[in-house]
Parts: structure tokens; C-alpha cells; sequence
């Protein structure tokens, strides 16, 4: 069976309830101080770009999902992730 | 069990008491509150009655246990604060945040009574380091305490890490932090005047480590980790700004009252800071800034959100306050006030949701608890030594190369120990680290945690983490005046871990009475252990003491200086190896008898090192413990880059001793001194009745030699110092790739 | 003559580079805190060390967008000495005061330790006092060092003698075991073309009392006494 290829997109942030220091200094002390005050929030993440080849979409998303888990691409206690298929 | 819909810790006569104290059976919110404050953690309720045999007094103590931070006095009008606490089991889940939150905690205790942080300290022990686990434990613990206490600007200047296998599930992250405030500058967490304002600053509230105190006292299972996350995201940064404007607006006296946010939330710290002043507290929960929506009034009073403080003002002030936190963009909000009334009111959206009186809350009555010697202290103690090794050339090689006795530069060298333009005496390369306080007078500060031992034996290995402490101090001229203590140990439910830590108690305040060093503080971890194999962890008694260097000018290191020198130990030898590194890496044997402490032959030896250092009769000086002899000698060769030759049959020794006794026990109570004026050191050693003996010298070609006697000449150790350099380099930074 | 010692958020070597200031070099210096900040009241200035906002975003990006900076900038251009220590440094590459950027330590790791430091060029405010190949000891404490310069203009900083600093052996010999963080060419400081403002990451504010210094000297104190005697002047 020919494989293609995907690029999957993992973003990895802090939990919603968790906070995120990073995220309110660049909103407070950078953005609203220099004439962005309509900034309300701002949340970081991490941005993991996979260029991987599998046999369909279906298929790299599943390699992908467990890949997060199992080698805890994200911190199961503190951070989620999601992932998206071009 | 459950009480007003809250699933509660208490036992069922705690209970009873408290609903007889209210005469009514406690609101949800109350509830929440008691089980917290009534938590091990928060109230020592087993702990205390036997923590009250540890000394408190001296002349030097400013501020004893029982307040944010202990203070000792150390002269010109100027106070040295400090503390030490745990953060293992939020470590063991989440590594870098746990420890990091941890140093985080410790500075805001000593900031809290008013001092700059000049220092951090952290004690750790982990499992086997050839173990993935516990290298992943290692290193985010490592990274975590760096990359806080390096953000916040203060300088990591001493601690130590050790490995064994019990400690690797339950890991023991130790921070201390030790601050520097004038003696008219001294702030407490204490309700001066009632109608004063109480000022929450710092981060905004969110649903952090509720029940993270419980979490504390509860042990690890699979569980723990997919729980609702007890750990919190660390912020150096807002600290920082807490710090700057904390030390910005106490000189101007309109602080009235400080008190950080630790376990317990602001339950906890409100309820002391009024239970220290004699007077109760008001507090609109509703005006708390909070980070998350729809937070409950429990949920409120017990969350554990870091970088938060409570400041008390009287109102007139309260504009000069939220003027410098504004400065320093750091959210505030008034929560509150201090009454007449001794109760403890929270009100909610209009509603008043808990009226206790606020001893209930800080008046927690103790619990004795049963103590019984476990089997296997008999039956360890009885063991006969395995045969001594064949090659004691690779024997001591493989010692330098150890998890315990490896070099820790990989550890020490991602802290910023220089910050602060303090720091004299670096720690790593030497036995203390000592900063400046004045242009003569150092500070001398170490750690160190006798587990070993004390899992052989805990009145000994109490004792002796004090003394190893006040060993290391001496060995760079330093006298000891304060010491904090953090004893982590298994559940105190069990008979034989009480017994392990009544003892050990008893040993650290045996050693601290015969040393008269007062204890200003410290901390109890328990339910250290593995909830699958129900195996506690070795007793582990983290002791950090501080001393005072009246003159810098005369300290010493462990570097050898020239080869005119002499080298003497000052100690005689005893054939015990229980306990020992080498018994432990080498001969695979956890058993055997301990070395006993003899306190006053400690506090004689420690006097002849102080009095020799003020003689100037010390070029060089080491304190002997891990690894014994033969790496103390070796650490002076290594640090000097310089060869040592020494005759084994000079050491003095109580009855005879093989050779690998002679090289790696620990006997307490040992120093290596190198001197040009040797003759005169024996003779100060002999007029406090402590053997002494010359028994080499230092020489400049880089090899280190012991030989078995002088007749003889027989090479028992002989190997290059470039290559035990490199072994002792290479371990860590090795296994951490 | 009046030098200002900026005060940026949670910056942490500001005291310390005060002290060295007032109490070793015996100038007059002036905490400023960075809001404050204006000009015309000083004569020179230090942006120090530390963890300014927390290092958020990138080290020094966010205190680069301070008013303070665009009063830093008309310093610069009216020829007073400008010195970047650390995230004093960042903080200046990111304003653009100064060429390049630091990265991450190339070991991804934090390093505190001390370094050799070869003078490669005597024409600059805090350099004046070296000879020209001095190596002296100083310590680094940093987890962003990694010193970057796109290679094409790396030549423009060779031409121009804008290469300030470099970490070497004690002999002066640049090797790669004396470079701590991976910088490009071992870079460690570097310089604008009119050679008043500088930027390097090792502190030299740690190394000028011979108490603080293990090797026993004061010589990373040349570098403040060369910013007085161009004052002085």
C-alpha cells in the first residue's frame, strides 16, 4: 500500500485552570502598555510540526495521538494538546 | 468521612471536639477550613510533642520556631533569617514545578518577616542514578530550582544530592532560604491593631492544590497521578516584583503585619496572623481577585495559588501601599480587617458563610503515637562484614565514581550561586559556602542529611547531620549559631517509623544542646513512602545550619597550598562500617553496627579545629565523612591538583583495622588538616584529649599514594590524580546525557 | 558625572552593579527605575543583569520596548557609554542598539561558571584600559549566551573592530572547550561602530573585588574604570 505524506500539527498549552505566567506578561507588560489595550488574554503554547508518512489521514492521526500520550509530548498532569491534519 | 457534604481527614474524635467547641455541627465552608488546619501538615499535631525536645534558646535567637522565618542575631545590627520546607511529594509527580514552587515557597517565608533573600539551599535525594526515573526526576528538579531561584536573583549557594534506591518514587526536595535584615527591621505576621486592613497582593487566585495540603499527607499511589493537578505553575517573575516592592515599602514602618501564603491557603494565614495578635478576622472572600469564574467560598479560602501575600496596614497607610504595588504592576485587593472579636468570619456574596472561633482553627490538639523498634535494627546490627575486597587500588577508584561521592558539578553549575556579588567561599569546592556580610564578618551555610545512618541507627544519624553540618562549618573557619531542620520520614502510623523519628529527633537535639546551637525552625514531611510496596523511605533528617566567619581573612578551604605542609588527622578510626558509602556501593551491604556518636569528644574536635584556625596553624582543612579517609584525602587532591603520600598505620585507630577500614569507614568526628606547624596542632590536640598523628604530606607530583607503613612500603592505593579527577568529573554529567 | 544603573521588572543585577559603581570604582551612581529614566540627568549608563520580566517572550525583547530605551538611544548617539551586561546585553540586541542576538546555550542548559576573556579590541568606552589580547577571569551566569550574527555579517563586525569580547584559554587561544554556551566564533561581547555602547554576557560587576574572585584579582574592574576615565576626560 502506498503511504503519503501528512504534516500534523500538535499544539501543547497549560491546562485552562492552570496559570500561565508567560502569557500574562506578554499581555500586560507588552501589548496593553504599548497602545494594545483591546488585548484581553493571551495563553502560550507549543507548536510541534510532525512531517511523518502513513496511509491515510485517519491513520496519522492515530500515530499522532499516540505519540502525544505514550511519550508524553505533553505533561499529562499540567498540559493538553490537540492535533490537526494537513 | 463526610461532614456538611465535605469529605473530611479528621478522625471521629477530632470531630466530636469540634462540633462540641461550636455546639453545632460546622458549615460546608468551616468544614473545608478545619479539615485543612487540622491536616498533619498544616497543624504537627503528632509531631509537636516530640519537636519540643529540640533546644530554642540562646542569645543569639531574635525568632524562634513558630514564626515565618527563625532569626539569629549575628552583630552589627544585623539578623540572618531562614527556613527550610519539602516539597516531595508535588516533586515526585511533577518534578520541575514541584521543586520550583517549592523555592518559591521558602523565599516568601523569609521575605515575610521583613529580610532580603541572599540565599537558597536545597537538599535532594533521589533513587539509583543508573535508573531512567530517577534521572528524569533529577533533572527537572534540578531545572526547576534553577531556573526559579536564577530568574528571582537570588544565588543557589550550597546544598547536596544524594541517591538510594528507597528514595525513588518518594523523592525529598529540601529548599531553605536564608535572608539578611537589620534588627529594628524585623516584621511579624502578627495582628497588631484591630480595624488594620488586610491586603491580598500578588498572583490572582485559581483553583490551585486544593487539598494539596492533604495531598501531602496522603501517600503516592497510581492514582496521584491523574488527579487534579496539586501542582502549580511557577512565577519568578511576579516573586520578584513581590520582593522588590516588599523591601521597598518596609522601611517606611506602615507595614504593620506580613505574612506569606503557604499550604492552607488564606484560611491558614489569616487565621494565624489573628491567632499570633490575640485578635479575630473579617474576610469578604467575594473581593479576593480571582483568576478562574464561579469559585466557591471554599474553594476560595483554601486554594493554594502561588506568589501570594498578605499585608496588614492600618487604612490611613493604605494609599502608600497600593501606590508602590502599583509601581510594580502587582494586583491587590483589600480582603478584609483584624477584629477585637477572637473569630474567624468569612462572608460570600453577601453572606456570612463561617464564624469559628480562630482557635479552632490553630489550637489543634496532639496525638500521641506508639512507638515499637522495628525487627530488622537487631538484625542488621548483628551481621558480620563481608571480606575485605582483593584490589583496593580499583576498590577506591570505584568509590570516587559512586552516585554519593561523585562530583555534583553538573548539579551546582545551572544555579547561579554568584548573584548578589556575596559569595566568597563557592560551595561545590568547598565544605561551606560562605557570603559576606560585612567587609570582615562571612556567613557560613550548609546542608546535609545522614540517612544511612539513620536508617541503622536514628539517634545517630540525628545527631549526626547536625554534626556533619557544624564539621563542614568549622572546616572553614566558621562557628555555628542557628539551625533549621526538615525531617522527611514514612507514615507516622506506623509504630516503627514514629520510633525512627522520635529518635532521630532525640539525636539532633542531643547534638544541638551539646553544641548549644538553638533550633529557630523547621519542618516535618511524613507519608513518605511508596503506597505499592508500603516501604517507607530511609529516615531522611535534613539539617541546614548557619555560622558566623568573624574574620574572613582567616578562612579556610580544602585546597592544598604547598608541600612544606603536613598533613595531620585529628580523630582516631574505628573499625565500624555500617552505614558507610563503601559499605553500601562496594561490599553490597546494608547492615552491620553503626558508628556511635560521642558528643563531647565532637564538641572537643570541633574546638580544635576553631582554635587551631585562630592560631593560624591551618593551611588546609577537610572535614572526614562520606567515603571516609580516603576521599576526604582524595577531595584535597582532586580540588588542589596536587599528589598526597600518606601512611596508612599512622592513623590513630581503635583496635586493629583491616585496610578497607581503615580507608572508608565514617567515624564521626574526623578532620584532615594540613599545617606548617603540625607539632603544634597535635599538642592542642592532645590538651583537649583527641587523638592526632601526622601522617604524609601533600607533594607536588600528581600522585596519590597510601602506603601501609613506613617499613614496609607496601603501595596499598596508587593511582594518578588526573584519572581520579576524571572519574570523579565524569559520573554525573555521564549518566545524565 | 553621574552614571544611571537602570531598574527594569524583576531585574536582579541591578544592586550589584551599583555597588561595584559607588563602592569600588567610587563614581556617582544612581538607581533609576526604567520609567523614570530620562537622559539628559546622566552621563552614562548601565543596563544590568538579571531576568527582566521573567525572560518572557525572549530575554530582554520586552524591556526592549521600555520608554527607557528610546532615551538610551539618544545617549548612544550622542557618543556617552552605554554598557549592556547580560540581559543588559539582550536587551540592547533587541532594541537594536547592537548587532546580533543571543540564542540558548547550545547545551540547553543554565551555566554558572567562570571564564577566560580575551580583549580583542582597546578602541571601545570600557575597554580602553586592557591592552589589546588581555585575557581575564570573570563569571558567566546565563541560559541564553548562545551569541548568533547571520554570517555575512560577521564581516561587517570584523572590518568595523566591533568584536569586543571573546572567551579563550588562558593563553588567549579562542578554543571550543573555552566557549561555555556555543557562540558563534566565541563571541562573547560585541560593540556599535562608534564603540561606546557595548554589550557582553559574562558579569563583570561579580569579578572587580578580590574577595569575590577566585583566581585572587580585580582585573574585570578595568572595564568600569575605563567607562570613568572617558568621563573624566
Amino acid at each position: 500500500m502506498t503511504e503519503k505524506e501528512f504534516v500534523a500539527e500538535v499544539t501543547i498549552e497549560y491546562k485552562p485552570s492552570l496559570s500561565d505566567p508567560e502569557g500574562a506578561t506578554i499581555a500586560n507588560d507588552l501589548m496593553k502598555r504599548n497602545g494594545f489595550e483591546h488585548v484581553d488574554r493571551v495563553r502560550t503554547a507549543k507548536l510541534l510540526r510532525i512531517h511523518l508518512k502513513a496511509a491515510n489521514k485517519d491513520k496519522a492521526k492515530s500515530m499522532v495521538d499516540k505519540m502525544c500520550r505514550e511519550l508524553r509530548l505533553a505533561n499529562p498532569v499540567s498540559q493538553d494538546y490537540s492535533v490537526s491534519i494537513a | 468521612m463526610m461532614v456538611s457534604g465535605i469529605e473530611v481527614d479528621l478522625t471521629k474524635k477530632e470531630l466530636a471536639l469540634v462540633k462540641k467547641r461550636l455546639s453545632r455541627d460546622p458549615s460546608p465552608v468551616e468544614a473545608g477550613m478545619i479539615d485543612i488546619m487540622w491536616s498533619e501538615h498544616c497543624s504537627y499535631k503528632t509531631s509537636r510533642p516530640v519537636l519540643k525536645q529540640l533546644p530554642t534558646e540562646g542569645k543569639r535567637v531574635v525568632l524562634g520556631p513558630g514564626f515565618d522565618a527563625g532569626v539569629v542575631d549575628v552583630g552589627d545590627n544585623q539578623c540572618i533569617a531562614f527556613k527550610i520546607e519539602s516539597h516531595n511529594h508535588p516533586s515526585a509527580i511533577e518534578p520541575y514545578s514541584g521543586a520550583a514552587t517549592g523555592v518559591g515557597g521558602i523565599i516568601r517565608d523569609v521575605l515575610a518577616v521583613g529580610a532580603t533573600p541572599i540565599a537558597v539551599l536545597d537538599s535532594l535525594c533521589f533513587g539509583r542514578l543508573d535508573s531512567e526515573h530517577s534521572q528524569w526526576l533529577m533533572n527537572y528538579v534540578v531545572k526547576g530550582i534553577a531556573d526559579y531561584g536564577n530568574c528571582v536573583g537570588i544565588p543557589t549557594v550550597a546544598g547536596d544530592t544524594n541517591f538510594d534506591r528507597g528514595f525513588e518514587t518518594n523523592c525529598i526536595v529540601n529548599a531553605a532560604c536564608v535572608g539578611l535584615v537589620a534588627k529594628d527591621q524585623l516584621i511579624l505576621g502578627k495582628a497588631r491593631d484591630a480595624g488594620d486592613l488586610l491586603v491580598l497582593v500578588g498572583s490572582l487566585t485559581g483553583r490551585d492544590g486544593i487539598h494539596g495540603v492533604t495531598f501531602a499527607s496522603k501517600n503516592l499511589s497510581e492514582k496521584s497521578e491523574g488527579e487534579r493537578p496539586a501542582v502549580q505553575i511557577p512565577d519568578p517573575f511576579t516573586k520578584k516584583l513581590i520582593v522588590d516592592a516588599t523591601l521597598e515599602l518596609l522601611p517606611s514602618g506602615k507595614v504593620k503585619a506580613l505574612k506569606d501564603f503557604g499550604g492552607g491557603g488564606l484560611t491558614c494565614c489569616a487565621s494565624e496572623m489573628a491567632f499570633k495578635g490575640g485578635k479575630g478576622a473579617k474576610i469578604n472572600a467575594s473581593a479576593v481577585p480571582l483568576r478562574e469564574k464561579d469559585m466557591t467560598a471554599m474553594e476560595i479560602m483554601l486554594s493554594e495559588s502561588q506568589e501570594r501575600m498578605l499585608y496588614s496596614c492600618a487604612p490611613k497607610d493604605l494609599k502608600h501601599l497600593t501606590n508602590v504595588f502599583d509601581k510594580y504592576g502587582l494586583t491587590h485587593a483589600v480582603i478584609g480587617s483584624f477584629t477585637d472579636e477572637p473569630q474567624f468570619v468569612i462572608e460570600f456574596e453577601g453572606r456570612v458563610v463561617a464564624e469559628i472561633p480562630v482557635d479552632l482553627l490553630t489550637d489543634v490538639p496532639t496525638i500521641s503515637m506508639p512507638v515499637k523498634v522495628p525487627e530488622y535494627v537487631k538484625t542488621l546490627a548483628k551481621q558480620k562484614r563481608p571480606p575485605v575486597p582483593e584490589n583496593l587500588n580499583h576498590v577506591f577508584m570505584n568509590m570516587l565514581r559512586s552516585d554519593n561521592l561523585a562530583s555534583k558539578r553538573w548539579v551546582y553549575q545551572q544555579y547561579d550561586h554568584e548573584v548578589q556579588a556575596r559569595t566568597v567561599l563557592k560551595a561545590g569546592d568547598t565544605d561551606a559556602a560562605v557570603l559576606r556580610l560585612t567587609e570582615k564578618k562571612g556567613l557560613a551555610l550548609k546542608t546535609d542529611c545522614v540517612y544511612r545512618l539513620s536508617y541503622l541507627d536514628p539517634y545517630s544519624g540525628g545527631a549526626e547531620s547536625v554534626l556533619e553540618c557544624a564539621r563542614n562549618l568549622a572546616a572553614v573557619g566558621a562557628v555555628p549559631v542557628g539551625m533549621v531542620d526538615n525531617l522527611n520520614f514514612g507514615n507516622p502510623n506506623d509504630p516503627a517509623v514514629f520510633w525512627q523519628f522520635s529518635e532521630s529527633v532525640r539525636g539532633i537535639a542531643d547534638a544541638c544542646k551539646m553544641l548549644q546551637i538553638p533550633c529557630v525552625g523547621g519542618n516535618v514531611s511524613f507519608y513518605n513512602e511508596d503506597d505499592r510496596t508500603k516501604e517507607a523511605i530511609k529516615p531522611a533528617p535534613v539539617i541546614l545550619l548557619v555560622g558566623v566567619v568573624e574574620d574572613m581573612a582567616r578562612i579556610t578551604e580544602m585546597r592544598f597550598r604547598n608541600t612544606e605542609d603536613s598533613i595531620v588527622i585529628i580523630g582516631e578510626t574505628a573499625p565500624e562500617l555500617g552505614g558507610s558509602e563503601y559499605a553500601h556501593s562496594i561490599l553490597k551491604w546494608e547492615g552491620g553496627k553503626a558508628p556511635s556518636v560521642d558528643l563531647d569528644r565532637e564538641k572537643r574536635t570541633l574546638s580544635i579545629i576553631l582554635e587551631a584556625n585562630k592560631l593560624r596553624l591551618i593551611s588546609s582543612c577537610h572535614d572526614v565523612s562520606s567515603g571516609g579517609f580516603g576521599l576526604a584525602l582524595a577531595e584535597m587532591c582532586i580540588r588542589s591538583n596536587m599528589g598526597a603520600e600518606v601512611q596508612l598505620d599512622r592513623l590513630p585507630s581503635k583496635g586493629k583495622l583491616q585496610a578497607d577500614e581503615i580507608m572508608f569507614a565514617e567515624t564521626p568526628g574526623r578532620f584532615l588538616v594540613a599545617s606548617r606547624e603540625p607539632q603544634k596542632l597535635l599538642n592542642l590536640a592532645k590538651s583537649r584529649n583527641v587523638k592526632a598523628e601526622i601522617i604524609g604530606k601533600p607533594v607536588l607530583e600528581k600522585r596519590f599514594v597510601l602506603f601501609d607503613s613506613e617499613s614496609s612500603r607496601k603501595r596499598v592505593v596508587d593511582c594518578a590524580v588526573t584519572a581520579m579527577r576524571d572519574e570523579f568529573e565524569r559520573r554525573i554529567p555521564g549518566c545524565m546525557k | 558625572m553621574k552614571i544611571a544603573v537602570l531598574r527594569f521588572p524583576a531585574a536582579n543585577c541591578d544592586l550589584d552593579a551599583l555597588h561595584v559603581l559607588r563602592d569600588v570604582i567610587h563614581m556617582n551612581a544612581e538607581l533609576v527605575w526604567h520609567r523614570d529614566f530620562k537622559e539628559s540627568r546622566f552621563d552614562a549608563a548601565v543596563l544590568p543583569g538579571g531576568f527582566s520580566y521573567g525572560d518572557h517572550l525572549r530575554g530582554g525583547v520586552i524591556s526592549a520596548f521600555s520608554p527607557a530605551l528610546k532615551e538610551v538611544k539618544r545617549m548612544a548617539k550622542d557618543g556617552r557609554p552605554v554598557l549592556g551586561i547580560c540581559n543588559g546585553f539582550q536587551t540592547l540586541t533587541e532594541a537594536g542598539l547592537l548587532p546580533g542576538a543571543l540564542l540558548r546555550n547550545q547545551s540547553l542548559k543554565f551555566v554558572c561558571k567562570w571564564v577566560q576573556l580575551k580583549v580583542t579590541t582597546i578602541r571601545t568606552s570600557f575597554t580602553r584600559k586592557f591592552v589589546r589580547g588581555d585575557v581575564f577571569q570573570v563569571p558567566i551566569a546565563h541560559g541564553e549566551g548562545n551569541y548568533f550574527i547571520p554570517p555575512e555579517q560577521l564581516k561587517e563586525l570584523e572590518d568595523n573592530e566591533q568584536i569586543v569580547f571573546k572567551y579563550s584559554d588562558f593563553k588567549g587561544n579562542e578554543t571550543p572547550e573555552s566557549n561555555p554556551n556555543g557562540s558563534f566564533d566565541n563571541i562573547a561581547g560585541v560593540c556599535s561602530p562608534e564603540g561606546n555602547v557595548v554589550g557582553l554576557m559574562p558579569h563583570p560587576e561579580r569579578a572587580s573585588e578580590r574577595i569575590l574572585n577566585p583566581f585572587n584579582n580585580e582585573k574585570a574592574r578595568l572595564v568600569f574604570e575605563s567607562m570613568k576615565e572617558v568621563l573624566v576626560r
